[in-house]
């Protein structure tokens, strides 16, 4: 019977835009949503049931189910959703918030042109900082966009601001490596200490908060040990970089596969342990930004998904991680975590295949 | 006997204890072999003495005057640690300014690489007219000599820092001076320590080439003396003399390391 009425609305609605107001003002990470406009296609409905409006998708077991706007906004955005952006309001470039245009010239022949015309902002969710994660095949540019907020390399044309102001060759911001970039002639304490000894800050007042960040990231008696392999571990290390970029308070903080060298064992607590310093703060309320490769890490870390495509890089789609803000390690068992993983898989899959 | 099996099992691994013996069963075979030739005749004794003879020199070198073996010996190794303070004063600020500025790279590497290939000894002559003819232009000279190793060595140093270190310490905030001195000097120095260890075997050849220059002493002189006086016993009880030196130094440069880069030793 309700098969029946599907077909129905399809019939009619398929061919035409349908606009939706939402309930309550949707915030995104590239702008606040006020309506959606959907264009009903085989697998997206929109219904009219008495005065109340409903999208419906079909799922992957081909049963159709009833999903809010917020939900269609967050993770559906494969089905031809467009995001109407409430006037004034896209790509803010207010406090705390990013925004990458970089642009690569023009392909010339032979040459693999990674960026043209891209663009790709963050914005700072207030008091609790933001958790960003970019996704994207290998070679798509990931890393390069790291690489020219931090400053280490820079984009050939387009811009870069930093809280609403261009990137200035005198803004470092602080970046955890996927190799391990501790320095072997200082001793943990030393290397954690270290961005606070760069901005002079008085010697026992460095010495006291350097001593806190090595408590939080877990390396409490480890102080006087030269940060080198093998006399700490390579999680270990990673933790001595993480804390050494936090200890400064910094605004932004940015990740490129910080874990990717790690065994899984590592890579789990140290996944543990991000999302423990960034959801307690800890006097750090930073906006972060991850690289990386790992689908389930992403989902569990971040409250915002980028994914890219390549050649030339663009955001394919930008997924809001509705997941609850406290998260231990049971969250990767649970059925909504689960979804968002297929979901993103499903999205990397058509995107490698493409 | 295990370790026996080992000592001649291709790639075998022998243990601390076994090596010390076996390296000690080396001197003393080529002591035996070369006490043999010398007694035997094999060997012109002009050219190989009798190792006892050798030995029995060295008393006769510090007794007698004309050689006064302690103060030559001492003489040589002060011209060997000034020239090496010399030169590790003019190489590290030099190799450090060309390896960091492009502008002085282009301007002097090439140069400075292409003096390495300069036959010092043929260049005496320049020293002299220089720095004269007493202490110091032995110094200077010697000085000379490991500079033009030193300074690529050092740009080299600098060359082969990891890229992660240097993007870390630009975006922890350092600003130009703060990156020399919490990255590229201890990194570049760490690393050179060693270099400067083992160009200590090279420095003799130029020690003996310098005190040649207006002969007042020192090791280089005195095997000059004994070789115009046919004494190959002195001479060869010299070159001992400047390998045991040469090896005391590179002791004495490993624990300096131990103590100016714990971190290489942990």
């Amino acid at each position: 019977m309700e098969t029946n009425i599907f077909k129905r609305k399809l019939d009619q609605q398929k061919s035409a835009p349908v606009e939706i107001p939402t309930e309550e003002p949707v915030t995104t990470s590239v702008s606040t949503v006020q309506s959606v406009k959907v264009t009903p296609t085989d697998d997206l409905f929109v219904n009219t049931y008495e005065d109340q409006t409903i999208v419906e998708l079909k799922k992957r077991d081909q049963k159709y189910e009833k999903v809010n706007i917020i939900d269609l906004v967050d993770i559906r955005q494969e089905y031809d959703v467009i995001l109407q952006a409430a006037p004034g309001k896209t790509d803010s470039t207010g406090n705390k918030s990013m925004f990458v245009q970089p642009a690569q010239p023009k392909p010339t022949k032979g040459k693999n042109v990674v960026f043209d015309n891209f663009n790709m902002s963050v914005k700072d969710i207030e008091s609790r900082g933001q958790f960003t994660t970019i996704l994207g095949k290998s070679g798509c540019g990931k890393s390069t966009i790291l690489r020219y907020i931090c400053g280490v390399q820079k984009p050939t044309s387009g811009e870069i601001y930093l809280h609403g102001k261009k990137l200035q060759e005198s803004d470092r911001i602080p970046m955890v490596f996927q190799q391990y970039s501790s320095f072997p002639w200082m001793t943990v304490l030393e290397n954690v200490a270290l961005p606070l000894t760069l901005k002079n800050v008085p010697k026992q007042e460095a010495h006291d908060r350097a001593i806190e960040m090595i408590k939080i990231v877990g390396l409490a008696g480890h102080e006087s040990k030269f940060a080198k392999y093998p006399t700490l571990s390579g999680g270990q290390l990673q933790r001595i970089a993480i804390a050494r970029n936090l200890v400064a308070d910094p605004t932004i903080l940015l990740m490129d596969e910080p874990f990717g060298a790690l065994d899984i064992i590592n890579r789990r607590s140290m996944q543990v342990l991000m999302r423990k310093i960034f959801q307690e703060n800890n006097g750090v309320d930073p906006t972060v930004v991850l690289v990386t490769h790992d689908i389930r890490e992403s989902i569990f870390l971040s409250s915002n998904i980028l994914i890219l495509d390549a050649n030339p890089a663009t955001v394919r789609c930008n997924i809001e991680v509705d997941l609850p803000l406290e998260r231990d390690i049971s969250l990767k068992r649970d059925p909504k975590f689960l979804e968002y993983v297929n979901y993103i898989e499903d999205m990397m899959e058509k995107i490698e295949k493409e | 006997m295990s370790q026996i099996k080992e000592l001649f099992k291709m790639g075998g691994q022998v243990d601390d204890r076994t090596a010390t013996i076996t390296q000690i069963f080396g001197w003393a075979l080529l002591i035996l072999l070369w006490w043999t030739a010398s007694t035997m005749g094999w060997i012109n004794p002009r050219v190989l003495p009798n190792p006892v003879n050798v030995i029995k020199s060295y008393g006769e070198m510090i007794k007698d005057p004309t050689y006064n073996l302690v103060h030559n010996t001492g003489y040589s190794v002060g011209i060997n640690l000034l020239g090496y303070l010399e030169a590790i004063a003019i190489a590290i600020p030099l190799g450090f300014i060309i390896g960091l500025f492009p502008i002085c790279r282009s301007l002097m590497s090439k140069q400075i690489d292409s003096v390495r290939f300069l036959p010092l000894p043929a260049a005496t002559g320049i020293f002299i007219s220089l720095f004269g003819i007493y202490f110091g232009v032995k110094v200077h000279f010697l000085a000379f000599g490991i500079a033009v190793y030193l300074i690529p060595i050092v740009v080299q140093r600098i060359d082969e820092i990891d890229k992660i270190h240097k993007q870390t310490i630009w975006t922890l905030g350092a600003n130009s001076w703060q990156q020399v001195r919490y990255l590229y000097l201890p990194s570049v120095l760490s690393r050179v320590s060693d270099d400067i260890r083992v160009l200590v075997a090279i420095s003799w050849t130029y020690v003996v080439v310098a005190e040649m220059i207006n002969n007042q002493g020192g090791l280089g002189g005195l095997t000059y003396l004994v070789q115009k006086a046919s004494r190959s016993d002195m001479l060869y009880a010299i070159l001992f003399e400047i390998i045991l030196i040469g090896f005391l130094s590179d002791k004495l440069f490993k624990l300096l390391d131990k103590w100016f880069f714990k971190f290489k030793h942990v």
